[in-house]
């Protein structure tokens, strides 16, 4: 018998009690993303009654690990002292390799007094293989009790062969419902406005298609360089690092069909058919619709900066793409024709992450013959940093004349609406939290996607030219500017 | 009085510029408040928690017994931690004798087109019915105070009829007496949650309240009602059975700040005592006692919230449905 006093009243939709296992706490991940998103749920009180406890190789007390993140929320100044003490009591640590099952074994011990389970990889993938047997072999990954909820970091494999692999290691021990395979793209304010922009209002709707739609630009450009990741980043390159995942799942939410509801499986599942969708021509015409370059030395906000060969950790004959640009073509109704030019790339001029949709000109362009050309009208979603969204549009100057300028019409979040935009991870783990998966991967989207990277990987490593070049802190190779054909332009980095 | 809309936009431009060098914040929405000139400070108190925190223009039509109406504008303003200024447009219109401060023609023109209105309605109700009316006009949200208005000298039934026809007209309408009942409501709702107290709802015989206004004491038996699917009836409620519900309310309240009992069949009860220092205790029939924390949220924190949601208030709608 449901309580009929309890109805409409829990205007704070907090998180069932639960407690939290962060397998890899001691790293960077823990201090710039997870803390924070989690105090922040709890001050929101979102999170109510859970216990966090790090579990990683360093010799850690709990004491120490309660001092490291009391450190971690000092950037909070507007918590109250009551709030920071009750957060940090919440902590505790297990000092263990992932291989040693003495660590696992004691796991249920620090879960006593809750019934749901969270598990956050947030360790070099690596080490996922071995938390994952551990995890299912300890008999830690059901429970009749509760919940349990694994979610794993990116990368999700490095090609298609990897991925399948992990797929099929993690549904040897956990459903494809406790699965949570993050890209805190997906949980950014308004890469969730989009779907709202595109399926809530019905003025953008008729024209999101090859009959208006001249071409769509997707764009992830960061201005930092490898820095002390150049390990890693030999090991990844631009097109693992941000086009399998990020781009692609902007991509998928930019062009995918209305679903027919709000439920995680419908959004997904809409989202699965775009990747799907993705052209072969685009790997099987490589030099056409293919750029990828290096960055060399350069100026960054006004100091010089060393190329990407120079960097630590990076092989001084190193082929790793630093910069990837993609035309992509999707063979769907809808989209059939429109290129979506894909381009990510460390040290280019800015960090900028947006989708811009690009219309068609009007039929019949009478305006534009006084010596100033209209200019297509561009819808332009800006993910990071100041999330908005603008409407590129022409109008008449002033005056005697029929002079024409493009001018925005534009929505900022931080001043549209008056309070913070949620971190991406908040949102996310309060997702994982609530059983809500529409903003994770789901395993066959993962996999459609590295179908459509591993050939492009394959081309490039049979690829007998060196990656172009580029100089640091401009807005990436000239070669790319092929990709759009003539007519068109790159957005401004 | 003459309004010129164009100075006003002016000045306040100008107070604002002297105000903050920064990059100013966009109002959110127009929040156009009544009062009589007795209740500015309360008005003014709920502001001032609003201020820093979201743009707002602001117009306040202050009745005053004074034989002509006029208009002051003023700002206030708070840079954020994006270094940006968050200011209140403010303009007071001053309602007096001549009644032209009150009319729309005096501060609709000064509303910013396009952004949501709300109307924070802190005077009498059934007096001012044609003002409010104009008011509603406007409104895309309606926040009134009821135990406000009965204070100020209104009949309980006449308020709660007359905010019924609000509702039903389809305009969403909040009121804060209402929603300072929430985390008493959440504390009675709780006591029912584990599986074996659910049944214990069908035995409710009657409700007692003490310590609150009458009219809290009303609205938090109307709830009630219409979640256990009473029927008003005489005064007093009949439940699906047809029994009889009796609700007995009364001011004082002895050892604690409030008390809602539930009175059960065979004589045992669900006590809920609101004690100082944000607790309640509970107490069930078969002895156990729980204490959560109840803390009532100030006018401010209601404003707040209210300015931050376009929605109604699902529960108070249903629950003026059993008047």
């Amino acid at each position: 018998m449901k309580n009929p006093l309890r109805e409409g009243l829990n205007a704070v939709d907090a998180a069932e009690p639960l407690v939290i296992f962060i397998f890899g706490v001691t790293g960077d991940l823990t201090r710039t993303k997870l803390v924070p998103a989690l105090f922040s749920l709890f001050v929101n009180e979102r999170l109510t009654r859970f216990r966090i406890v790090g579990f990683a190789r360093r010799e850690w007390s709990r004491d120490f690990f309660r001092e490291q993140v009391s450190k971690m929320l000092r950037e909070f100044p507007g918590a109250g002292a009551g709030q920071r003490e009750r957060f940090l009591d919440s902590l505790e640590y297990i000092e263990s390799t992932f291989e040693d099952d003495a660590g696992y074994e004691r796991m249920n011990d620090h879960a006593a007094g809750f019934t749901n389970r969270l598990y956050y990889l947030s360790t070099p993938p690596e080490a996922y293989e071995t938390i994952i047997r551990k995890l299912g072999d300890h008999g830690l990954a059901r429970s009749e009790a509760g919940y349990v909820r694994i979610i794993v970091e990116k990368p999700f494999g490095r090609d298609l062969a990897s991925a399948r692999q992990l797929n099929a290691l993690l549904r040897t021990y956990f459903d494809e419902s406790q699965i949570y395979r993050i890209d805190h793209y997906l949980g950014k304010e308004t890469v969730q406005n989009l779907m709202m922009l595109r399926f809530g209002n019905g003025i953008f709707e008729p024209v999101w298609n090859n009959r208006y739609v001249d071409h769509v630009q997707i764009t992830v450009a960061e201005s930092a360089g490898v820095g002390t990741r150049g390990n890693y980043y030999e090991q990844a390159g631009a097109l693992r690092d941000m086009i399998q995942n990020h781009a692609l799942q902007l991509l998928a939410i930019t062009a995918m069909e209305p679903p027919n509801d709000t439920r995680p499986e419908s959004i997904r599942g809409e989202k699965v058919k775009v990747i799907r969708a993705l052209d072969p021509v685009t790997y099987h015409r490589p030099e056409e619709h293919l750029v990828r370059a290096q960055y060399a030395a350069g100026v960054v906000d006004g100091r010089e900066v060393p190329g990407y060969l120079e960097e630590d950790g990076v092989a001084p004959e190193s082929r790793t793409e630093t910069y990837a640009a993609l035309r992509v073509y999707l063979d769907s109704w809808r989209w059939a024709g429109v290129p979506f030019v894909l381009r990510t790339g460390k040290r280019l001029s800015r960090k900028v992450s947006e989708i811009s949709i690009h219309f068609k000109h009007p039929p019949l362009q009478f305006f534009g013959q006084t010596g100033n050309p209209l200019q297509r009208n561009v819808l332009s979603v800006r993910i990071q940093p100041q999330e908005s969204i603008a409407l590129n549009v022409n109008a008449k100057i002033p005056g005697y004349e029929t002079a024409v300028r493009p001018v925005n019409m534009d929505f900022a979040y931080g001043s549209s609406f008056g309070r913070g935009v949620p971190e991406a991870y908040e949102r996310l783990l309060f997702d994982a939290m609530k059983g809500d998966n529409t903003l994770y991967t789901r395993g066959d989207e993962i996999e459609a996607s590295w179908e459509f990277i591993s050939p492009i990987l394959e081309c490039w490593a049979a690829e007998a030219r060196p990656p172009l070049s580029y100089a640091a802190g401009t807005a990436g190779p000239e070669q790319a500017r092929a990709l759009l054909g003539t007519g068109r332009r790159w957005r401004r980095v | 009085m003459t309004v010129d809309v164009s100075a006003v936009e002016r000045e306040l431009a100008r107070i604002q510029r002297e105000l903050t060098s920064t990059e100013v914040r966009t109002s959110l929405f127009n929040l156009v408040i009544f009062s009589p000139d007795a209740e500015k400070t309360m008005a003014d108190d709920a502001l001032n928690f609003l201020l820093g925190k979201r743009a707002a223009r602001v117009i306040h039509v202050v009745n005053r017994n004074l034989p002509e109406s006029n208009l002051e504008v003023s700002a206030r303003c708070f840079v954020d931690a994006h270094r940006r200024g968050v200011c209140f447009q403010e303009i007071v219109i001053t309602n007096g004798r001549d009644g032209a401060g009150g009319a729309p023609g005096s501060w609709v023109p000064l509303l910013v087109r396009d952004i949501p209105t709300f109307v924070l309605w802190l005077d009498t109700i059934s007096d001012r019915r044609e003002l409010l009316s104009h008011a509603q006009e406007q409104a895309e949200k309606l926040l009134v105070d009821s135990e406000h208005s009965i204070a100020l000298g209104d009949s309980e039934q006449e308020v709660l009829t007359a905010l019924r026809e609000i509702v039903v007209e389809g305009i969403p309408v909040s009121d804060f007496a209402f929603k300072r009942l929430r985390p008493l409501q959440r504390i009675v709702a709780s006591a029912f949650d584990a599986p074996d107290r659910t049944p214990l709802l069908e035995q409710v015989t009657g409700v007692r309240l003490a310590g609150v206004s009458h009219v809290a004491a009303r609205l938090f038996s109307l709830w009630v009602a219409e979640r256990l699917g009473w029927k008003a009836q005489n005064g007093a409620f009949r439940d699906r059975r047809g029994r009889v519900i009796q609700v007995r309310h009364q001011t004082e309240v002895d050892g604690c700040d409030g008390e809602v009992v539930l009175e059960l069949e065979g004589g045992e009860t669900v006590d809920v005592r609101i004690q100082e220092a944000g607790c309640a205790d509970v107490d069930f029939p078969e002895g156990a006692r729980t204490h959560p924390v109840m803390v009532v949220p100030t006018s401010g924190e209601l404003l707040l919230e209210e300015v931050d949601n376009m929605n109604s208030d699902a529960l108070y709608h249903a629950a003026l449905s059993v008047l």
